[in-house]
């Protein structure tokens, strides 16, 4: 890794956040690694939009149940370890094809934030999943920000990623493979 | 001559008296034969007298002249001096006798033909001549001598035409004259030939007090009701809804207000990343040493020859 190319990435995400009418007070934090609160509100987003994937599946699944038979009918009651089972898949699901495509969740794009690889460029599929297991399994670690020099989660140390602000719509390229 | 006339007159009165018993001479050959070879003898006789007298003036003239003024008579003896006497008087007594008969003529006149209008049919006369006349050559005839032009201008000139149009006027049914009037024009094409020819912007600019006009109209109207009974509210405000996209302002005010309301939750979170981060730094005592919070790999590159260091965060920042 060169200085040329990381510097050279960080002004890829100004002059690509210039061009996407940002206000002037947020023009200088762009393309720098994101704090602990912009990451749990986007992670607290994302977490509830899974959350009401999950009751909608349970509804639409309820409802099949009552079409089939509405005199027997009661609301299914699924086992705890299964619905945390079904969620982190969900949730992993989520999570990997949104970095792999477009480098950020729905949350991130609340936020501004993006998920980018050691180059500053988007991560790759098979990254993307380990990243996003990652995260699902140890979610704790998000809270290495507040005691890591530089604003990386436990994630980021290990798989070398950087959750950056990027406030503007650009995708960054796709990390060639190596 | 005398004859002639005399004979041609006598053929008429011949001609009017059959006419008025109901015979015609033209349809009965052999007594007009006999009537024109008795005047035909009478005018070669009338001829032969003329001849004869005529003759015999010529012959007698210089004998006559000679018995009426004899040569070595005196003047007072010639038979002369007394016809000229006798012409001297005629000339003297002429003028007064011409007066006399004028007089005299002026109320015999108007007595006889109002003796002849009785006694004769006027109308019957009239419309006989009417008939032998060949009108139309007369009429052009007529109008070819008269100034027409003159003759109507001059009319019009002399004539207090007001009375006669107003008179007309009033006893003209005009109402089927104008309908009559009204089929027979082409109004739109008359109509358009004449606002074509008339500046009717300038005309009202300058002539009606527009704004006298539309205040005296707005008080007259309600035009509240007027709107309310004349005018499709409900297709207008479908109208105005459909071409001005609604949705789309709303769509588009809305999405301004979210994008407004992102991004000040954006740089809320981004404060309170800052503010979390120093007081962490400051109870981990990190001290003096900023996060490197640049981009992805200004951790193997700690510096930058060209990015000055603006996306570092010190404690102090």
């Amino acid at each position: 890794m060169s200085a040329d190319a990381s510097s050279g990435s960080a002004r890829t995400v100004r002059r690509a956040a210039s061009k996407d009418g940002i206000p002037q007070a947020a023009m200088a934090f762009q393309g720098e690694r994101a704090g602990l609160i912009s990451r749990i509100i986007a992670n607290a987003l994302d977490f509830g939009l899974v959350v009401i994937v999950l009751v909608s599946g349970y509804v639409g699944y309820a409802a099949v149940l009552f079409l089939l038979s509405p005199t027997s009918f009661t609301f299914p009651s699924p086992r705890l370890g299964l619905a945390i089972i079904i969620g982190g898949a969900m949730l992993t699901l989520y999570f990997w094809v949104s970095w792999a495509t477009s480098g950020r969740t729905y949350g991130d794009l609340v936020m501004g934030l993006r998920v980018v690889n050691w180059r500053g460029e988007k991560m790759r599929w098979s990254g993307a999943l380990i990243r996003a297991g990652f995260c699902v399994v140890f979610p704790i670690g998000l809270f290495w920000v507040l005691i890591s020099g530089a604003n990386r989660s436990v994630q980021d140390l290990v798989l070398r990623t950087s959750v950056i602000y990027d406030w503007g719509h650009q995708t960054p390229p796709v990390a060639p493979a190596h | 001559m005398g004859f002639g006339i005399v004979a041609i007159a006598t053929e008429v009165v011949l001609r009017v008296i059959a006419t008025s018993s109901g015979r015609s001479t033209t349809g009965e050959p052999a007594g007009r034969t006999v009537v024109d070879a008795a005047l035909g003898a009478g005018w070669s006789a009338a001829r032969a007298t003329g001849a004869v007298v005529g003759l015999t003036t010529r012959m007698a003239g210089p004998f006559v002249g000679v018995l009426v003024d004899p040569p070595l008579v005196p003047q007072s003896l010639r038979p002369a001096t007394a016809l000229d006497a006798v012409a001297h008087r005629w000339r003297e007594d002429r003028e007064q006798l011409t007066l006399e008969a004028m007089r005299v003529s002026r109320t015999a006149v108007p007595a006889v033909i109002d003796s002849v209008a009785t006694t004769l049919d006027l109308d019957a006369a009239i419309s006989t001549i009417v008939d032998r006349l060949d009108l139309d050559r007369l009429v052009q005839h007529v109008l070819r001598r008269l100034d027409l032009d003159e003759i109507a201008g001059q009319a019009i000139s002399e004539l207090d035409l007001t009375p006669i149009i107003n008179d007309a006027v009033r006893r003209v049914d005009l109402q089927p004259v104008v309908t009559e009037v009204i089929d027979q024009l082409d109004l739109a094409a008359v109509i358009t030939q004449v606002l074509k020819e008339v500046d009717l912007t300038t005309i009202v600019t300058d002539q009606v007090d527009l704004g006298t006009v539309v205040n005296s109209a707005l008080d007259d109207l309600d035009l509240t009701a007027l709107v309310m009974q004349r005018v499709d509210l409900v297709g207008i405000a479908d109208y105005v809804v459909d071409a001005i996209d609604l949705p789309g302002i709303v769509r588009d005010s809305t999405g301004s207000i979210a994008t407004e309301t992102v991004r000040t939750v954006r740089l809320q979170a981004v404060d309170a990343d800052r503010v979390v981060a120093r007081l962490v730094d400051r109870l981990t005592l990190r001290g003096g040493r900023a996060r490197k919070l640049g981009a992805p790999g200004e951790a193997e590159a700690l510096t930058d020859p060209e990015e000055p260091e603006t996306e570092t965060l010190g404690p102090n920042a």
